[in-house]
């Protein structure tokens, strides 16, 4: 019908929570993200992984890291600190999210990301 | 004038003294926001930045100090026994050298606080998946953060003060004394 367009799946509304894991080393004294939950190995062309809750849910994210914690950051506010999100082609629930690499601009990232689970190691 | 009071909660490993209350000077800006600051060490981090001139009559600071420079290098080397993919995301080993140049920082840093008579600082170790590693402050009662990343191209800080965010490239561990809460 003129006017529907069906929805891409590859798009990522800016309502969409992000789940990113984390250890202990990357997180402060109150557990919150600091800017080195966000950094991307040196050598890492993919970004920095992230999965999306409305595809995986928190007890799939952890499912074989049950060490880790999880922060949750929604899209919108990613991509207010300059981040470029890509899902994954090949599994829906898993984005790329690609960012200056700034240690400012990780530091704002790290501000907006709300720790929902706390790392045990 | 009577003046707010300024409780610190000392705890560390050999740590003497458990408490001591002491007026705060007036021009202690941490008092501002609630009446009563407890300073109180969480996890392996015993001290927070405190002005030399909020408590001019503590006297375990030097000791302390030294103590927490103990912590941190003991951590530090903890780091390097850490394998790649630590992170069980690809992250790489901190490398020797990052460790090692933080490990002369957070000397440094400690010597350039006490010149300045800010003698507390209790940073949380950190580590990046490139083999960085780093130090990260937060202020227990103010949206106050401050980070520092050592890598192999040298080190940088940044932080947010109630929501702003600042950033440059650390040269010297002296820089860092200003973005200190006065």
């Amino acid at each position: 019908m003129a006017g529907e367009t069906e929805a891409d799946p590859a798009v990522i509304p800016d309502g969409e929570i992000l789940y990113r894991r984390v250890k202990k080393l990357h997180v402060d004294t109150a557990n919150q993200a600091t800017s080195f939950a966000f950094k991307p190995r040196s050598d890492d062309d993919d970004g920095v992984s992230l999965f999306s809750a409305s595809q995986r849910s928190l007890e799939q994210v952890i499912e074989g890291h049950e060490t880790f914690g999880v922060v949750q950051i929604t899209a919108g506010e990613a991509r207010t600190c300059g981040a470029v999100l890509e899902r994954d082609r090949n599994d829906p629930s898993h984005v790329v999210m690609r960012l200056p690499l700034s240690h400012g601009t990780r530091r704002l990232l790290a501000d907006k990301a709300r720790t929902i689970r706390l790392p045990a190691a | 004038m009577s003046l707010p009071i300024l409780e610190i909660e000392e705890k560390t490993r050999t740590s003497i003294p458990s408490r001591k209350v002491v007026p705060a000077a007036e021009s202690f800006s941490l008092t501002s926001a609630p009446q009563r600051v407890r300073l109180s060490g969480t996890n392996c981090a015993p001290y927070y930045l405190v002005p030399k001139s909020a408590a001019p009559q503590l006297t375990f600071r030097p000791s302390g100090i030294e103590a927490l420079e103990e912590q941190l290098l003991s951590e530090l080397d903890e780091l390097t026994k850490l394998p790649d993919n630590w992170d069980a995301a690809g992250g790489r080993a901190p490398k020797q050298a990052a460790v090692d140049a933080a490990s002369v920082l957070i000397v440094q840093l400690g010597e350039a606080a006490r010149s300045r008579g800010i003698v507390a600082l209790a940073p949380k170790v950190v580590a990046g998946g490139d083999g960085s590693v780093g130090f990260v402050w937060r202020h227990p009662s103010i949206p106050w953060i401050l980070e520092v990343e050592v890598g192999e191209q040298g080190a940088t800080f940044a932080g947010s003060v109630r929501g702003d965010v600042f950033e440059g490239v650390l040269e010297s561990p002296e820089e860092l004394l200003p973005l200190l809460p006065q």
